[in-house]
């Protein structure tokens, strides 16, 4: 890798790990969780850098077309506004490694604002609970150059979680409205079709099997997840994605990798694997 | 296109770059989960109170605390009420002992704090 993308590479990896992230119960790392809400007046942080491998570059499907390479590093903040209200923040920054002659990217891609708004709780026990959450986002312009779809794109969903012992599962669902977008993009949600996004994601706490006073201390998880996203153009993809999960009482970190087990693509590349490591914070 | 993951030599290089940071990271995780309770960052142990000298300690039953940052939460919400010393939370039995100094908190913002906290206080002992 020539000396300017390593630097570039570096200062998204760098950007990555110095914001340290946020914090969330039991939340998996690619689904979002309805029990992450931040409690009253208070802020998470989450940290994510992403590496992506894709088979071709957008706009050049050819037999043997150049691949490319993203390295995504997304800084999560949100805020506790109510105790089941919270407003968050996201923000992508963006490197794009051009296997050819094509220059590589480093930006900002656009900002999102999101609320998240907890219409349902049942905590059954001392560790167990069953929440529902709506979540509202509107994607904004903010981008630089190629990286922004240079269009308002809000979203709608809804998030479920159950926490039950050892176990956690989350499903997630949400509908992105877009009203531009990008003629050849490269990830789900970014072209002109409208998308679904759906996930679903299992928890299971390694150790400790029974927490007590002396283990409130962490857990470690193992994640399951599958994400999927379907595109009103047809294009659908579905990714495996396995991952392991440690959560102190301040901090968590994360770790991810997914594998495309489904993709009928005819818009933009199909991927070939993807990393994730993530840390959050909770303040 | 190609279904097949990690099918070119550059990204399987780059496959176990990302690994050994994982491997490294994995470290961490670790080193941070065979920590003695004492030495876990926690707002019990930001608080810096000895046990003894607060005046007395309540006892408070609350549920939904599904992880150990769902019991942060509870922690920071708790000592925000004048008095209270100290936090300790068993997730297993979902148990949150405070202890204060002076005036005894009321069930009033005991309630309001777990409240605020997003999760739901089942019994207060000891007032």
């Amino acid at each position: 890798m020539p000396r300017g993308r390593m630097c570039a590479a570096a200062v998204v990896a760098l950007a990555s790990t110095c914001f340290a992230p946020a914090a969330a119960p039991q939340e998996a790392i690619h689904t979002d969780s309805a029990a992450a809400v931040p409690s009253v007046g208070h802020v998470s942080l989450r940290q994510t850098l992403t590496f992506m491998s894709f088979d071709e570059l957008p706009g050049f499907d050819f037999p043997d077309a150049p691949g490319v390479d993203e390295w995504r590093a997304v800084t999560t903040v949100e805020y506790g506004l109510r105790n089941d209200v919270a407003l968050s923040l996201y923000v992508p920054i963006v490197y794009r490694d051009a296997e050819s002659f094509v220059d590589d990217e480093f930006g900002l891609d656009d900002i999102t604002l999101a609320a998240k708004w907890r219409v349902y709780r049942n905590d059954f026990g001392p560790i167990d609970t069953s929440r529902l959450s709506l979540v509202a986002a509107i994607e904004l312009p903010t981008g630089t150059g190629d990286f922004s779809t240079d269009s308002v794109n809000p979203s709608l969903g809804a998030v479920y979680s159950l926490v039950y012992g050892r176990h956690g599962f989350n499903a997630e669902a949400r509908w992105k409205f877009t009203t531009g977008g990008e003629d050849q993009p490269l990830l789900a949600g970014e072209g002109k079709a409208d998308a679904l996004f759906y996930n679903a994601s299992y928890l299971y706490r390694l150790r400790p099997a029974q927490f007590g006073a002396a283990s409130s201390g962490g857990a470690v998880y193992g994640v399951v997840e599958l994400n999927g996203a379907l595109e009103t153009n047809r294009d659908h993809q579905l990714l495996l994605s396995p991952g392991l999960l440690y959560e102190a009482r301040t901090y968590a970190v994360e770790a991810s990798v997914q594998i495309p087990v489904l993709q009928n693509l005819d818009d933009r590349p199909e991927m070939d694997f993807s990393l994730t490591l993530g840390v959050r914070f909770l303040f | 296109m190609s279904n097949t993951p990690l099918r070119n030599p550059r990204a399987a290089s780059l496959a176990v770059t990302f690994s050994t940071i994982l491997a490294l990271l994995s470290g961490c995780a670790t080193n941070g989960s065979t920590q003695t309770p004492s030495a876990e960052p926690s707002a019990s142990t930001s608080a810096q109170s000895s046990p003894g000298t607060g005046d007395g300690t309540v006892t408070l039953v609350v549920h939904g605390m599904g992880c150990p940052l769902c019991a942060n939460n509870v922690d920071k919400q708790l000592l925000k009420i004048a008095g209270v010393r100290r936090v300790d939370v068993n997730l297993g039995s979902g148990s949150v002992k405070v202890q204060y100094a002076g005036a005894a908190p009321t069930k009033a913002q005991l309630a309001k704090a777990v409240a605020d906290s997003g999760y739901t206080l089942v019994k207060v002992e000891g007032i």
